[in-house]
């Protein structure tokens, strides 16, 4: 009975179902672009980062230029599109100018938390024994203290640079994907396919690169994105508190903090640069949502996107 | 004249007597920039009379006991050991709790008031050598013990001491010896006639009979003055908590000694993060009065009817110092060395730009380290620097600077790139920091500037005299014009002021010339050589002398003779003890 | 049991021993360390030699690390270099003040989210839970401090309908009516980012639970769905929650740094902030410490409470993979 229902028959029966079934990546796409928050959040980052990079050729001003003669000007008042502060230092440029600054150390700080805690999440979940135990501890550690004290403790012992942040934001910042790979690794390394590879002597890293990597990508990818939105919103609190970007730089945190001065007489001018900061953070983690439904077939709900991590976390470490 | 300076976190460094008071006072209404040097002349501009409400002819029932003032400040206290004393808010805290042996006048002038430990004016003897100081016989330390000459003596013979690190050693190095001729009476005999000497009185007293016992090296780490229990005063108001980072009380004293008591009851010296927060709580009523209003802020201030606000510069100047101790440097070498270089310097910046758009006008430019209204102004006598960036740059050619490639210049493999440090916190200060960066970029030299938290910055830079480039102010204690601390090569630190490193050996014999003589024809004379000689020198780059607008809630009442005092440091709480709360 | 909770509680002394040795490291690492610091400059080279020597600084770093450590365990915090205060007797009360804040801004977050989390979970994707979602966004998206500036702009400055700052207004310490007024504002603040999280963790455990088999049986027997809800799901739901509270404490504090700042709180954020600046080394210690204490010790209790409530957790497997 079986052999007639063998496959060869069924195409000409169905052409249909002979059809390859979509890649994964269509497939994804087309989920993640049903979903409309997380396209509006596409649209919303691509456009920043546009502005960021055409930055010089959307004003005609320097965003440190200091002009004494014009200081505080109101909005509209010449070119100068949303005024001037009290430096005559026009605002919109400082703005579009904020957004380099701000988006940069989002990118970078996100790229390099991902290659650290996937790195270490790989080896603690491949190989486990000590190195795990090493690696865990210190997420631990890590973990235990309130990063934004680490952070101003090490910004105002070795001087606010901005490279300094960077690292500082990375140096605490990748536990969560160190977390998330070790869990995933847990798993996949006790599949099928994976003592294949061992079996016909592929080496641990290249399994580790070559293997696993690949099928734990979705929740990195996610990860990363909104890594990218809690580092911005790390970087502002910093620079408000004055330990982070420093003039002549400018960046949107160091704006707010310039503009609480003026909140009496020109609340406007604290408005602009926290309404950036909200909305790119939004857009951030629309598109993170967006992301992780579209890879997860599972999920359909609306999930708290920060910290599903760290929930599924717990509950792994019952399970596992 | 609508504004003037925000914060004035400016620069301490008290010179506890002696010439130089860093701290910033802040002072209100009186004469603004124009000339007349006695303070007093100011008594006829407008605002003051105006602003606190009511002077006495119109008020029936005129002071009235008891009622309390709250103080906004934006940083603590360090301690108010007087022979410590260095920042302006222990300064600040000081003049309600401690009584000095001499107060000031309202023209500058040292005064035996009533609320002063000293019984009369010093007796100087002919030579000018010899001054002899009576005690009144009814001062006491709330402790009951008696203010004695024995307090005079411990006070003054420990800040002589280059064992106790006292900052006020400056000016007390010129004692020869003090004795005490009887239990409340102590002569002073200096080394050498010293015009100034006469300021070094305004001083308060550390209590002998607490501190007799503690090694010297010990003293500036003893409770007194941080330890509010072991802390025995002697002013109208006594010290009764210190919360620490949100505000210091002090109650009227019910023992003190003195024939006029003080009217208010409790006075709060309350501590902000910052300085908008701080602007923001007088606005709601939240705090009576501050000494320093941002200027950014000034207009909302003026437009709230129940403030008054005071502006006029007060006896305070900005300057940018150059450091010329080449281990500060990169690669051993101070970029400032050259004469032409810092007149270059002077030309770029735009100082007249600063005092319009950041003072708002209410600055006066300086060319030399003496204020306009003092009568040691050398006037035309100093270079005036205009601005001329052409000049700038040709001059720094001369000097032997030429462009790199960044279009940096550099001269003989050195960048011309250093790091100007100031004090975080204070609007003004950054802005002129911002200003500073700008023009000295358009003639390609590149500025970092650093904001640093103020008490570190003067503990960890200028004390030491660590850095390259400094933005920062001299408060002056009193209107005497020398200032032979800060620029004579004697006073290299960790001593002396002169954190800068600077030597002119012409400059080093004017000061001592100057205060060698007290005949004030003969002084002026001197001052204005040193006017010429250290503008075309430029050790600093004088910038201006400025003020910081002050404000009061119209609750706060006082007679017209006892209103607060621009010119003078602590100028704010001029006659406090006479004021009163309604 | 007790064997789990010893190796959990070895586990935390752990945690906070490497803590006390990084921040320790770190310090001692700094351009110059405490010692360009903790003395002052004025007083000649002599007096800065036995000033050194009375603060222990010539001594190698392992030892002064032990000895810190020691005065540390015996309560001797140090002291401030700028006037040479206990650092406890500053930092005790700001502690403290922060616990309040943090407290009340975890109640009421607890309060509004969790009732509201599991009234979402039976109504999904209804208004109330479309409404939720949209304030867990920008609870998540918003610069804190910034939330706290406008709220100060329009209701202390605008309306003045609160009190703009501070703990209490001068003279009414203790008020326990004025400590409400001034709490309004940074609770709003601070509750905005945990009410964001802790709803969603109530509704999606809850949604978690409800898909379980044994509420389909209790569905399946005729209960009503109150009690289904209220009787079996809720108290599972909770179970979770318990672990999440521990894990968000760091969150919290570090938020409390920032709203304390705006709000002029007299708490231990503020002061770190400040002595940040000032570079007060020995404040800088003592409050890292205390806070990864305060950390640690609430992850404890999470975890020693969900090993409590919730059986199904293996212990031993559990200390034995993490470990």
């Amino acid at each position: 009975m079986s052999e007639t229902q063998s496959a060869p028959l069924a195409p000409t029966g169905n052409p249909k179902v002979s059809r390859r079934p979509p890649g994964a990546l269509r497939t994804g796409w087309k989920k993640f672009s049903s979903n409309k928050l997380a396209v509006v959040g596409l649209i919303v980052l691509v456009f920043f980062v546009l502005v960021a990079a055409l930055a010089p050729w959307l004003t005609p001003y320097k965003p440190d230029r200091i002009d004494m003669m014009f200081p505080n000007l109101k909005p509209g008042t010449g070119n100068h599109l949303l005024g001037t502060d009290e430096l005559g230092r026009d605002i919109f440029a400082r703005l579009l100018f904020s957004s380099r600054v701000s988006l940069l150390v989002g990118f970078s700080v996100a790229v390099a938390t991902v290659m650290i805690g996937t790195f270490i999440g790989a080896v603690s979940g491949y190989f486990g024994g000590w190195a795990d135990t090493i690696f865990m501890r210190l997420v631990d550690v890590m973990n235990s203290i309130p990063l934004l004290f680490l952070n101003i403790l090490v910004l105002a012992i070795f001087d606010p640079k901005f490279i300094y942040m960077i690292l500082i934001l990375t140096f605490t910042g990748w536990m969560g994907v160190a977390r998330l790979v070790r869990g995933s690794y847990l798993q996949l390394r006790e599949m099928q396919y994976v003592e294949a590879a061992q079996a016909i002597g592929v080496s641990s890293w290249g399994i580790i690169i070559r293997h696993l990597l690949r099928n734990a990508t979705a929740p990195i990818i996610v990860n990363a994105t909104l890594m990218v939105g809690s580092a911005i919103l790390s970087e502002s609190a910093l620079s408000y508190l004055g330990m982070g970007v420093q003039p002549p730089q400018t960046s949107w945190g160091q704006m707010l903090s310039n503009a609480q001065e003026f909140m009496l007489i020109d609340p406007l001018q604290a408005v602009y640069p926290g309404l950036c900061i909200l909305i790119v953070v939004l857009a951030v983690n629309f598109i993170g949502d967006g992301l992780r439904d579209a890879m997860d077939p599972r999920k359909k709900a609306m999930m708290s996107p920060r910290r599903l991590d760290q929930w599924r976390k717990s509950f792994s470490k019952s399970k596992i | 004249m609508k504004r003037m300076n925000k914060l004035t976190v400016c620069l301490s460094i008290i010179a506890l007597a002696g010439s130089l008071l860093a701290a910033c006072s802040n002072n209100n209404n009186t004469t603004n920039s124009s000339a007349s040097p006695s303070p007093s002349a100011s008594a006829s501009s407008a605002s003051p009379s105006e602003s606190p409400s009511a002077s006495p002819s119109e008020d029936p029932n005129a002071p009235v006991d008891g009622g309390s003032l709250v103080i906004g400040t934006f940083s603590d206290i360090v301690a108010i050991n007087p022979i410590y004393i260095q920042d302006t808010s222990s300064g600040d805290v000081a003049t309600f709790a401690l009584a000095n042996l001499y107060d000031l006048d309202r023209s500058g002038k040292v005064a035996a008031e009533p609320w002063s430990l000293a019984a009369s004016l010093p007796e100087i003897s002919a030579d000018g050598l010899s001054y002899t100081v009576k005690l009144k016989p009814e001062a006491k330390w709330n402790d009951g013990t008696p203010v004695s000459a024995d307090d005079i003596l411990f006070t003054y013979n420990t800040m002589k001491n280059p064992d106790a690190g006292s900052p006020a050693i400056s000016v007390t190095d010129k004692i020869d010896t003090i004795t005490k001729v009887d239990d409340k009476t102590v002569t002073f005999k200096l080394k050498q006639v010293y015009a100034p000497f006469i300021y070094s009185l305004y001083t308060a007293l550390a209590p002998y009979h607490i501190l007799k016992d503690v090694p010297v090296t010990e003293l500036e780490k003893h409770p007194y003055g941080s330890d509010v229990a072991q802390t025995v005063t002697n002013g109208p108001w006594k010290w009764t908590e210190w919360n620490k980072g949100q505000y210091l009380t002090f109650e009227a004293d019910p023992n003190y000694w003195g024939s006029v008591k003080p009217h208010i009851q409790k006075i709060t010296y309350k501590i902000y993060a910052d300085q908008n927060t701080e602007v923001q709580a007088l606005l709601t009523g939240d705090i009576d009065m501050t000494a320093a209003v941002p200027l950014p802020l000034l207009e909302t201030v003026q437009g709230n009817s129940d403030i008054a606000v005071n502006l006029a510069p007060g006896p305070q100047y900005e300057y940018f110092a150059f450091n010329f101790k080449d281990e500060n440097f990169p690669g051993n070498y101070s970029l400032f060395k050259g004469q032409k270089t810092r007149q270059a310097i002077a030309y770029a910046l735009n100082r007249q730009g600063m005092v319009d758009n950041i003072l708002k006008g209410t600055g006066t430019l300086m060319n030399s380290p003496f204020l306009a209204t003092s009568w040691a102004n050398p006037g035309d006598a100093a270079t005036n620097y205009t601005y001329d960036p052409e000049k700038a740059k040709q001059l720094l050619a001369e000097d032997g600077w030429v462009a790199g490639k960044d279009g940096i210049l550099e001269k003989d493999g050195h960048k011309f790139s250093f790091e100007l440090q100031y004090n975080s916190g204070n609007s003004r200060r950054e802005s002129v920091a911002a200003v500073i960066q700008q023009n000295l970029k358009d003639v390609g030299i590149e500025v970092k500037t650093t904001a640093l938290d103020f008490a570190t910055w003067v503990d960890q830079n200028l004390n030491p005299g660590v850095f390259e480039a400094a933005l920062g102010a001299w408060s002056l204690s009193n209107p005497d014009p020398d200032q032979e601390s800060i620029f004579s090569s004697k006073y290299y630190p960790p001593a002396g002021q002169n954190n800068i490193w600077y030597k002119n050996e012409k400059i080093d014999q004017l000061w001592v010339d100057g205060y060698s003589t007290t005949d004030q024809a003969q002084r002026t004379e001197i001052y204005k050589q040193i006017g010429a000689e250290i503008s075309a020198d430029l050790p600093y780059i004088f910038l201006y002398q400025y003020g910081t607008p002050q404000a009061f809630n119209k609750k706060i009442n006082y007679a017209e003779e006892d209103k607060p005092e621009a010119s003078l440091a602590y100028g704010q709480f001029f006659h406090i003890i006479n004021w009163w709360i309604k | 049991m007790t064997e789990y909770l010893i190796r959990r509680t070895l586990q935390s002394v752990l945690v906070l021993f490497l803590i006390s040795v990084v921040a320790f490291l770190l310090i001692h690492a700094a351009p110059g360390g405490p010692k360009s610091i903790m003395m002052s400059p004025r007083v000649s080279p002599e007096v800065a030699k036995i000033q050194e020597r009375n603060l222990g600084l010539d001594q190698p770093v392992p030892i002064q690390y032990v000895k810190w450590l020691g005065n540390m365990l015996q309560g001797d915090l140090g002291n401030t270099f700028k006037n040479n205060i206990p650092v406890g007797e500053i930092m005790w009360p700001t502690v403290k003040n922060t616990l309040v804040l943090m407290a009340a801004a975890w109640i009421v977050s607890l309060i509004i989210a969790i009732p509201w989390g599991i009234y979402n979970s039976t109504r999904e994707y209804g208004l109330s839970d479309q409404t939720a979602s949209f304030i867990s966004y920008i609870g998540f998206a918003m610069p804190s401090f910034w939330f706290g500036i406008i709220l100060q702009e329009i209701f202390a400055l605008k309306l003045g309908w609160l009190p703009l700052s501070d703990m209490y207004k001068l003279g009414n310490e203790g008020d326990i009516g004025d400590l409400l007024l001034h709490l309004i504002m940074p609770v709003s603040v601070l509750s905005l980012g945990f009410l964001a999280s802790y709803m969603k963790y109530a509704r999606s455990s809850m949604l978690e639970v409800l898909d379980q088999d044994y509420i389909r049986t209790a569905r399946a027997k005729g209960l009503k769905e109150r009690r289904v809800v209220f009787r079996h799901a809720l108290r599972n739901a909770l179970i979770p929650i318990i672990t999440i509270l521990g894990l968000d404490l760091p969150i919290l504090v570090s938020g409390a740094a920032l709203t304390e700042r705006v709000f002029n709180w007299p708490g231990m954020g503020r002061l770190f902030v400040e002595s940040a600046g000032q570079r007060e080394y020995s404040m800088l210690m003592a409050i890292t410490l205390v806070t990864a204490l305060f950390v640690v010790v609430g992850n404890l209790v999470a975890d020693i409470l969900y090993a409590i409530v919730d059986p199904r957790v293996k212990l031993g497997k559990k200390g034995g993979v993490s470990a």
